[in-house]
């Protein structure tokens, strides 16, 4: 804490009527800072005023600020009267809609540290904030990690105004409210938190962001510490909050009554609450036909079930139950292992760590050596252990097809929670074959059972199934056809139920 | 629509945990039990038991209808502290002797089928702190993982058993009644006594979401198990005739090896619907394990029932380490069950309530109400 600061980082300094001493003030805040810029100007031609300009280097608009501003007071002040200057400098001096009024040091400061700029003029204790914000930014990027076939092929950006600006265009409707917060004592993220007001349940909003202001931390500067800070069962590995870079996705979930919550310099956002069916759904099975999204989405239960299990399962047929089996699949997998020095478990560790770190570096490494490594750490490396009998080829096999079926759940972070679980699976099955098998599965169970996102159990609609009736059964494993969906799911408001009639009903 | 973490269920969701507490472990002795006591006439001591036990659930449902509720706050108003606490102990014997039977039980069934070389001890202990894991999330998450497991546990093993008569030999079915009337009206009381799960209704209205003075009609979930043990019994002793089927107690484990599924990917398919039904039994002994923390907690006085969950397990690990075989195991407990397991959960109700009633005591919905 500094004379100028209290223990919130928050300046404590006065804005004063004598422009002076507010010089005095901003220079010493921003001591040492090169690439903020100060100005000071008198204008006016027979009543004459000195003013004072703050900007941040490469975060303002250069054009708006010369031709539009600077150039507008040098040139445009000669009826600037004696008394109410500063109405007369805003209404006359300055040719932009968005203008401000800012009453404290701590606004002031702010202010020009989020890309703005600020305007003080002598004599009076207030400062106008000019709207000039232009952020170095790469406009609407294409998404990289929830591809579709169908669809569209935006991503949200690193900026606040972009992301917000892509569900505007998709939700027209007055009641989407866009609620701004700051969070980090140091970092002062700006925060939207997006919903319709009709459509989200009761409470929700600030529910959310009760749990946002429940703690007081430096900075913030992805979704994902948020996130972190927001969750109740912080020690799941499964993901209660989900995350898109989509704006189709986030306005979907906004129109089924959740609340999407943006961060400034983070391309993913957030939607509370969640449920597990969630993390199933991709944008495009809601643009293909149904039969074809169900089939998707049965073989994306099915994958995720394999990507958990099939190592574990593996290691219990091959190490304790091989009569489960055919005898000719048996004998074929002996076969395969014959001349392995490791046993199967160690085989399978190894070889799940080793996909792990191929992965692990593909996503380090530059773009096109990331695919090299993929290619060079995917096969050649793959196909010499095998040769080199230090693995069988059925567990490169095993490996490789739980691999696949983790990539098709599109939700990564809860792809990441499969990968956690497989292990348990694998070190009970590797001690007590089927049977650790069945337990670990049980514990997974039990633990997805007392899962809640914001009140929201986490397996609906596979429990508590009488709550929703049937608006999340038609969109879970199945997804009925567009006019079936009628119904928003059970977290939406009660009221707003309804989200597709007929027109003459 | 914000579910609260208040320990309690819904109607539907209790349904549910009626039907997989029936169907569990008390399932997998039925044909043993019936095909026992009557032979071929099993079939008619499943019904007469079914019908027996929809009559206990009646019983039982209209005395905790007067109950509304909290059973053991209502049993300390009408007979006061120290009757409650010696008719608690009846309860603790009888839900520890079933949770020491029920994880003896599974554990040997494991030992056969999964883990032969393994150490009987390790597999007891494991299921009882897996089961404890459940018990100590509490009612509420106990009912979601029985909704989340209901239909991936009882379709296949239903359509197993369909798939199963083809193989039935009529001639081990029929004739009927050829046993005496004493064998059948013994073998339904038997059948009856795997149905004891239905007097937990006197506890559970507790945790029910709207526990109201209605009778609560749980018909047809027994009615539903009533007809799955029917078609168990005709499978197994269909398949492996009276005397196969009272070899072994869990008899139907062996025959799931017998019945061939179409494709035949999977050789021991009784493995795959063994470890359905152990999913169903997972839950039967964090029922066992719940309930006897609760109960106890409620007795004492205390806030939270989740500390008394580990000395349970810790002293029903300790019996079952006592080296006994599971068929005389079973005689014990049977024998325990007919003659005061099963007719204590009638009377120490019938007492309370009408003991109640007498004194006039409100129940606990209605006392709520006048405060």
């Amino acid at each position: 804490m500094d004379i100028l600061h209290d223990q919130d980082n928050m300046v404590t300094a006065k804005i004063s009527t004598n422009l002076k001493e507010n010089i005095d003030i901003l220079e010493a805040l921003f001591v040492e800072c090169s690439d903020v810029i100060k100005r000071t100007l008198v204008i006016g031609n027979y009543n004459k005023v000195q003013i004072y300009m703050i900007y941040i280097d490469g975060m303002v608009n250069k054009e708006l600020l010369e031709e539009d501003t600077i150039k507008n007071l040098i040139f445009k002040m000669d009826d600037l009267p004696s008394d109410n200057q500063y109405e007369y400098i805003k209404e006359k001096g300055l040719r932009t809609a968005d203008i401000g009024e800012l009453l404290t040091m701590q606004n002031i400061t702010q202010t020009i540290l989020s890309g703005d700029t600020v305007l003080l003029i002598d004599g009076y204790d207030k400062a106008i904030k000019i709207a000039s914000r232009f952020y170095p930014n790469r406009g609407v990027p294409e998404t990289k990690t929830e591809v579709v076939v169908r669809g569209s092929k935006e991503s949200f950006s690193e900026v606040l105004i972009i992301n917000r600006s892509l569900i505007r265009r998709r939700i027209r409707d007055t009641k989407l409210k866009v609620k701004p917060i700051q969070v980090g004592v140091r970092s002062k993220t700006d925060i939207s938190i997006m919903y319709i007001e009709d459509l989200v349940q009761e409470g929700l909003v600030d529910e959310i962001v009760n749990k946002i202001n429940d703690y007081v931390i430096d900075g913030i500067f992805d979704s994902g510490m948020l996130e972190q800070l927001t969750e109740s069962s912080w020690y799941s590995p499964f993901p209660q909050v989900q995350s898109t870079e989509r704006p189709d996705k986030a306005a979907s979930a906004i129109l089924e009554g959740r609340v999407v919550v943006m961060v400034d310099c983070s391309p993913m956002v957030l939607l509370f609450p969640t449920t597990i069916v969630s993390f199933f759904q991709a944008s495009d099975d809601y643009y293909n036909r149904w039969e074809l999204a169900s089939i998707t989405r049965i073989l994306r239960y099915i994958a995720a079930f394999f990507a958990i299990a099939l190592p574990a399962f593996y290691i219990s047929v091959i190490n304790f139950q091989p009569e489960i089996i055919p005898t000719p699949l048996t004998l074929s997998l002996a076969a395969a292992r014959d001349g392995v020095p490791f046993s199967v478990v160690i085989e399978v560790i190894v070889m799940e760590v080793a996909f792990e770190l191929i992965s692990e570096a593909g996503i380090r490494l530059p773009g096109p050596m990331g695919s090299t490594v993929g290619i060079v750490g995917g096969l050649i490396i793959g196909n010499s252990a095998v040769a080199a009998n230090l693995v069988s080829p059925i567990i490169v096999i095993i490996v490789a097809l739980t691999a696949i079926c983790s990539f098709t759940i599109p939700n990564e972070a809860f792809a990441q929670a499969f990968r956690l679980n497989r292990y348990l699976l694998i070190i009970l099955s590797a001690f007590l074959g089927f049977y650790g098998f069945l337990l670990g599965i049980m514990i997974i169970v039990t633990h997805l059972a007392g899962l809640k996102s914001f009140g929201i159990p986490y397996l609906i609609p596979f429990a508590v199934c009488e709550v929703d009736k049937n608006s999340e059964t038609r969109d879970s494993i199945l997804r009925f056809p567009t006019f079936a969906l009628k119904e928003r799911p059970a977290y939406a408001n009660q009221k707003q139920k309804i989200k597709l009639r007929k027109k003459n009903k | 629509m914000v579910i609260e973490d208040n320990n309690k269920i819904s109607l539907k969701q209790s349904r549910k945990m009626l039907v997989f507490d029936l169907f569990s472990i008390p399932g997998l002795i039925v044909p043993y039990l019936a095909a026992n006591t009557a032979g071929r006439d099993g079939i008619l001591t499943i019904i007469i038991g079914t019908v027996f036990a929809i009559l206990y659930a009646i019983i039982i449902l209209r005395l905790s209808s007067c109950i509304q509720g909290g059973f053991i706050e209502y049993s300390q108003r009408s007979v006061g502290k120290i009757l409650t606490a010696f008719f608690y102990l009846f309860y603790l014997v009888k839900l520890f002797a079933t949770l020491v039977f029920s994880v003896a039980f599974m554990g040997s069934i494991i030992r056969d089928t999964f883990l032969v070389d393994t150490n009987f001890n390790i597999i007891i202990a494991i299921l009882l702190l897996t089961c404890s894991y459940t018990a100590f999330r509490g009612v509420e998450v106990r009912a979601r993982v029985i909704e989340f497991l209901y239909y991936i546990v009882l379709v296949p093993i239903i359509i197993l058993l369909l798939l199963g008569i083809k193989g039935i030999d009529i001639n081990n079915l029929a004739p009927i009644i050829t046993s005496s009337g004493t064998n059948i009206i013994a073998g339904s009381y038997y059948v009856l006594l795997a149905y004891s799960a239905i007097d937990l209704f006197i506890i559970i209205p507790a945790f029910l979401c709207k526990p109201t003075k209605a009778k609560i009609k749980f018909n047809w979930s027994i009615g539903f198990i009533g007809l799955f043990n029917l078609l168990l019994f005709c499978v197994t002793v269909g398949n492996l005739g009276v005397v196969g089927t009272t070899k072994k107690l869990w008899a139907t484990v062996t025959v799931m090896q017998m019945i061939k599924m179409p494709g035949g990917m999977i050789k021991r398919q009784d493995g795959i619907m063994l470890s359905l039904w152990l999913l169903a039994a997972f839950t039967f002994i964090s029922m066992l394990i719940f309930y006897l923390s609760y109960l106890t907690n409620k007795v004492l006085g205390r806030k939270d029932y989740q500390y008394f969950i580990l000395p349970f397990v810790v002293i029903a690990f300790l019996v079952t380490l006592i080296k006994i075989d599971i068929t005389t195991l079973f005689e014990y407990y049977g024998k325990y069950m007919a003659y005061i397991g099963f007719p204590q959960s009638i009377l120490i109700p019938v007492i309370i309530v009408s003991i109640g009633k007498l004194r006039k005591i409100k129940g606990v919905e209605e006392e709520k109400e006048d405060e």
